[in-house]
């Protein structure tokens, strides 16, 4: 049985990537003359992720029948490398963790796959996409399943390379391409912020003791305390970038470029909470020193506040989700970062429910109106699109905290743990947010749903979207609806499955709270969800028009300008500078060595072409210079 | 003694192709696309061959039947995968280089298998008079292969020269071989290992004499400064896919006798060390500058050919004689013998009929109307120069390497230095690729097997450069 598993870990990742190549063969190779049928490119897609998906939930499987503390299994494809003593395996690592992150990445992954063949489906590079989308699975899979931080780190790059290639996507649009480079550079900052993690780490503690999870799990107690905050933070900046938080989180708006399909896949579900996953992969550090996860719990906090404010006054509809997104990330953060791991990875479980719902079925909203995506010019849609508008209500519902869909229970975790750890602070700003999440959620649902048509015409064509989008849509619903009661909280009865999963593989601190508190925690939630709902409903559910923003509301309208203070302070001088550079520097002054040399040894070589002369009687009168010259030496040393 | 039978096959099977190809020749009715597909299938079988023959340590087929004159080692093995991998790889792409050029006759595949079955026994020889033998066999193959094309001038220009220089060179390797009789009464390199073991090195003057006609003569074959000149204009005058033999499987085997010959005793190698030291700094600044005087493409590239052979010779003066595995030489072969096949193979289809484009300025914007093959020939030349991650950098660094290890600090630099003189002539090539605007369309009338082979061997420069090589 293990073993069975063992050879599983290394095949779910491997599927996709094959069906990468294979379908990215298959493009290259017919782009030119007649190209094959998107049907088969839709079968070859969904096969790798699909099988993966089967086999994920027989390791999930193998791993619940053994017992709780031996709960790992580990798979090694093959030595990467090895330099002197280290050896860096191609090591793949299920535990709890990591299966369960693999159920839902796998699950979902292949629901979107699904549900591309019909968003896609009028796509001039169908296979391209799909090429793309089956890279991206695999090497998220490398990301979750790595075995240690060097393996975990190829799938990271890979995730970040294949968010880039999908968000500027449709590349004849410049400004596609733009957000694609924005993501990509930003990113770049943040994995920066990883490799010097892992670089400390390694010199710290993995260079003598193996720098895999488990040794380096057992090793943890050997990293002095300021190194281990060092490190601690340092791969925080790698989390921020890739979890779009405070400061790095401006990517994300932007990123919402890319087709749908990938907002949710990527920008939503999966690989936006590898930060997430990362931090609690190295619970064993953060946990030894709190003064890392408060800064982590504050960051996260504050992202939250500050993308839902953000999301109360955008315009369109995905870019209401991706800040939504952002700040549901801040959530998650703040749950690991009071040390709520299990908290923190449930929120990422149930998040990639609906957020993947309520982004696919602005999808199909999208699509109805014919790419067009501002939420002004909806409205009333909800006759036209009854199925897309009841599962995107259970999502919103969900996302918006309503108990007792999936997203309340997560999200009262993450709040309770940070209330009764001590951060009454977190925890207030949490409330908040959870108003301001029901208030702009439901903002947008009944802009889109509710009221009269704005535009008669779209309104009047707009239809439901074929079974492919819309099964993948009722499936999360239902999971939207129900992932909460896998985590049950013991308050009502429940056995908190999920977080008694975990527990072998993250360093959870068990708040010991009284009853009566949990039960306050719990009301102040509900009570900012329905004040949320209230206002949202009073406000928007007759249907407005356009609204023109002024003061603060034009202020957050505009994002704080942060984009534009990032390109006074950053982008701009670092500009300059390059120019400057490229215009005086380099020709004046690097330069000018090279060119003298390049000069002289080009005179040497036309001088030595002489020699060349092409006669026979010259060559073989050089022979003889050089016998004689070497026979009159040896001679030397004869005597 | 199926042991021993199983180690000559290859060459045995090289033999009766070369021997059946030239008999089949004169009966005629045989196309030249068949002649090529039997000389690859007798190449693949003897390397085939060659690879099921296992074995470890050094041992003497037939040793009483030889007398001890031939010994297969790992290292000789490995040399004779490389040459006889160049067999195949020759005839493969000279199918498409004869369709654009008629003056192909099935003799030229048969030349081509008996200059291999030379070479193989080359690497084998234990002894002076077989390696003579051998050295002529390869020799005289490729003087005829040299001038082919009888209509040609400059062929027969290259082919006059090449003649009567190596015609010296025999000369040198008989005398050398005289001296050494004369002085051992035996011309097997075991009896001159056993006198340098008893007496010294130094101290037998015959022998010392008999060895340094021996050596030039081997520096004149891999062209070796100042026995050098020889090289580009040779390499000029023969067709495409001759000049690629030539400049990787007689340099493999050449390199694999030259490097028996030598690790002998220590005291032969030592004795060397510091002219092989002076040679390898020549050959290397001497291969750069002549290349970077060309004009032609093939002239660049025997240039070239001379810089390698400078790398090789730092690797020669870097390995130890008393543990010799010579891992690192072949490993060098191996890297440099794909990526000058692979530009050869790619040139043979893309040069047209009579090898119109010859000149730099030819391959001006190739990569807009041919952007596989201009990506081919990056990667040979990007592996040429050392970049990595291609076999051609990896073997750099093992040869580099190893030359630190064994304290030539100097060598080492130098060969880096060079290694960056040689972007000059390499990128040039690429720029007029890429960088210009395609005056022409590169339309070429060749068969699949060019690009085919291009294109394994363009793989094969990343697949070799995968291969683990200790030092």
């Amino acid at each position: 049985m293990e073993h069975t598993a063992q050879f599983y870990l290394g095949l779910i990742p491997l599927m996709p990537l094959i069906g990468a190549v294979v379908i990215g063969l298959m493009h290259v190779m017919t782009c030119r003359g007649d190209r094959l049928p998107n049907k088969l490119y839709a079968v070859l897609a969904c096969v790798g992720p699909v099988v993966s998906c089967i086999m994920a939930f027989q390791v999930f499987a193998i791993l619940r029948t053994l017992p709780v503390e031996h709960r790992i299994l580990v798979h090694n494809a093959f030595t990467w490398f090895s330099v002197g003593e280290l050896k860096i395996s191609m090591g793949f690592m299920a535990d709890p963790l990591s299966a369960l992150m693999l159920l839902f990445v796998t699950f979902i992954g292949s629901l979107i796959h699904v549900y591309s063949i019909g968003y896609m489906a009028d796509d001039k590079t169908f296979a391209k996409f799909f090429a793309y989308m089956n890279l991206f699975l695999g090497s998220m899979l490398i990301l979750v399943l790595g075995d240690g931080p060097v393996v975990m780190f190829v799938g990271w790059e890979g995730v970040g390379l294949c968010s880039y290639l999908l968000i500027s996507y449709y590349n004849e649009d410049q400004s596609n391409v733009l957000a694609g480079n924005k993501a990509f550079i930003v990113n770049r900052i943040g994995d920066l912020g990883f490799v010097l993690g892992m670089a400390f780490l390694f010199w710290g503690i993995g260079a003598n003791n193996g720098f895999d999870y488990v040794s380096l799990r057992a090793n943890a107690h050997l990293l002095p305390p300021a190194m281990t905050l060092v490190v601690c933070l340092l791969l925080f900046v790698g989390a921020t970038g890739k979890s779009a938080q405070i400061p790095l989180y401006v990517w994300l708006p932007d990123a919402m470029a890319g087709p749908t399909p990938v907002s949710a896949l990527i920008h939503a579900a999966t690989m936006v909470t590898a930060g997430v996953y990362m931090v609690a992969r190295f619970s064993f550090l953060y946990a030894h020193v709190p003064a890392a996860g408060e800064i982590v719990a504050w960051v996260g906090i504050l992202t939250a506040l500050l993308s839902a404010i953000y999301g109360m006054f955008q315009d369109d509809i995905k870019k209401v989700l991706a800040y939504s997104t952002v700040s549901q990330l801040g959530y998650m953060f703040a749950g690991v970062g009071v040390a709520a791991y299990s908290a923190g990875i449930f929120h990422v479980f149930t998040h990639a429910f609906f957020k993947a719902l309520l982004f696919l079925g602005a999808g199909s909203v999208i699509y109805a109106m014919h790419h067009e995506q501002n939420i002004w010019k909806m409205g009333g849609l909800k006759k036209k699109l009854p199925i897309t508008y009841l599962t995107m209500l259970v999502g919103a519902l969900a996302l918006s905290g309503c108990p007792p869909f999936s997203g309340f229970f997560s999200k009262d975790e993450i709040l309770f743990s940070a209330y009764a750890n001590g951060f009454k602070g977190i925890w207030m700003i949490g409330v908040l947010v959870a108003g301001m999440t029901a208030y702009y959620t439901f903002r947008m649902i009944f802009v889109v749903f509710w009221g009269e048509p704005k535009n008669k015409s779209a309104y009047d064509h707009a239809h439901e979207p074929p079974a492919v989008m819309t099964v993948p849509l009722i499936i999360l619903a239902v999971g939207a609806l129900l992932a909460g009661f896998l985590n049950f909280p013991a308050l009502f009865g429940g056995h908190q499955l999920v977080s008694q999963w975990l527990a072998p593989s993250v360093l959870d601190h068990h708040p010991h709270a009284e009853a009566a508190t949990e039960w306050m925690a719990m009301g102040a939630s509900v009570a900012a969800f329905i004040i949320g709902i209230s206002i949202a409903f009073v406000k928007f559910a007759k249907g407005v028009e356009m609204p023109v923003f002024s003061g603060f509301a034009k202020f957050a309208y505009h994002k704080f300008y942060v984009d534009e203070l990032y390109d006074f302070l950053l982008v701009q001088p670092y500009k300059t500078i390059g120019a400057m550079i490229w215009e005086h520097f380099d020709p004046d002054v690097t330069d000018g060595p090279r060119k003298a040399t390049a000069f002289l040894y080009g005179m040497a070589g036309s001088a030595f072409k002489v020699i060349q002369t092409g006669y026979v009687r010259m060559y073989a009168i050089y022979m003889v210079i050089g016998l004689s010259l070497i026979s009159l030496l040896i001679s030397q040393t004869l005597n | 003694m199926t042991r021993d039978f199983l180690l000559l096959l290859p060459l045995g099977i090289v033999g009766a192709g070369a021997i059946l190809l030239m008999l089949r020749s004169a009966l005629g009715k045989l196309t030249l696309e068949a002649a090529s597909l039997v000389s690859m299938c007798v190449f693949a079988l003897a390397f085939i061959a060659q690879i099921l023959s296992g074995t470890i340590g050094h041992v003497s087929p037939y040793g009483s039947v030889f007398n001890g004159m031939l010994m297969v080692t790992d290292f000789t093995r490995v040399a004779g995968l490389i040459i006889l991998a160049c067999g195949f790889f020759t005839s493969m792409s000279s199918q498409s280089y004869f369709k654009e050029n008629g003056f192909a006759t099935v003799e030229y595949y048969s030349l081509i298998a008996f200059a291999v079955s030379g070479m193989l026994l080359l690497t084998m020889s234990q002894e002076l008079i077989t390696a003579f033998i051998s050295l002529e066999i390869m020799s005289l193959s490729i003087y005829i292969l040299v001038g082919f094309n009888r209509t040609c001038v400059t062929c027969a220009e290259a082919v006059l020269k090449y003649l009567m220089l190596g015609a010296f060179t025999g000369a040198f390797f008989t005398m050398g071989t005289a001296l050494i009789y004369g002085g051992l009464n035996s011309t097997k390199f075991s009896a001159i290992s056993t006198a340098i073991a008893a007496h010294g090195f130094l101290h037998l003057p015959a022998l010392v004499g008999g060895a340094f006609f021996i050596i030039v003569a081997f520096l004149f074959k891999v062209a070796a400064f100042p026995f050098h000149a020889w090289v580009v204009d040779v390499y000029d005058g023969a067709s495409v896919p001759v000049t690629g033999f030539m400049a990787t499987a007689l340099k493999t085997a050449v390199f694999a006798i030259f490097a028996n010959f030598l690790m002998l005793d220590p005291g032969l190698k030592s004795a060397w060390v510091n002219y092989l030291f002076y040679i390898a700094i020549l050959t290397m600044f001497g291969g750069n500058l002549i290349a970077i005087g060309q004009n032609t493409l093939k002239r660049m590239l025997a240039a070239s050919g001379i810089v390698h052979t400078g790398y090789l010779l730092i690797a020669l003066v870097a390995v130890s004689a008393d543990h010799f595995t010579g891992s690192v030489i072949l490993y060098y072969l191996a890297a440099y013998a794909v990526s000058t096949l692979g530009i050869f193979a790619a040139l043979s289809y893309l040069t047209g009929n009579g090898e119109m484009r010859s000149q730099f300025d030819d391959f001006k914007g190739l990569a807009k109307k041919r952007p596989y093959s201009a990506a081919a020939i990056t990667v040979f030349l990007l592996s040429m120069a050392g970049i990595p991650p291609t076999a051609g950098f990896m073997g750099k660094l093992y040869i580099i390497s190893s030359a630190i290890q064994a304290g030539q600090v100097t060598l080492a630099v130098l060969g880096i230095v060079s290694s960056i003189l040689s972007m000059w002539y390499y990128l040039r090539l690429i720029i007029n690729m890429y960088f210009h605007e395609p005056e022409e369309t590169f339309e070429t009338e060749c068969s699949v097997f060019g690009p085919v082979c291009t294109l394994i061997l363009a793989v094969a420069v990343f697949a070799i450069s995968l291969y683990p090589v200790t030092i």
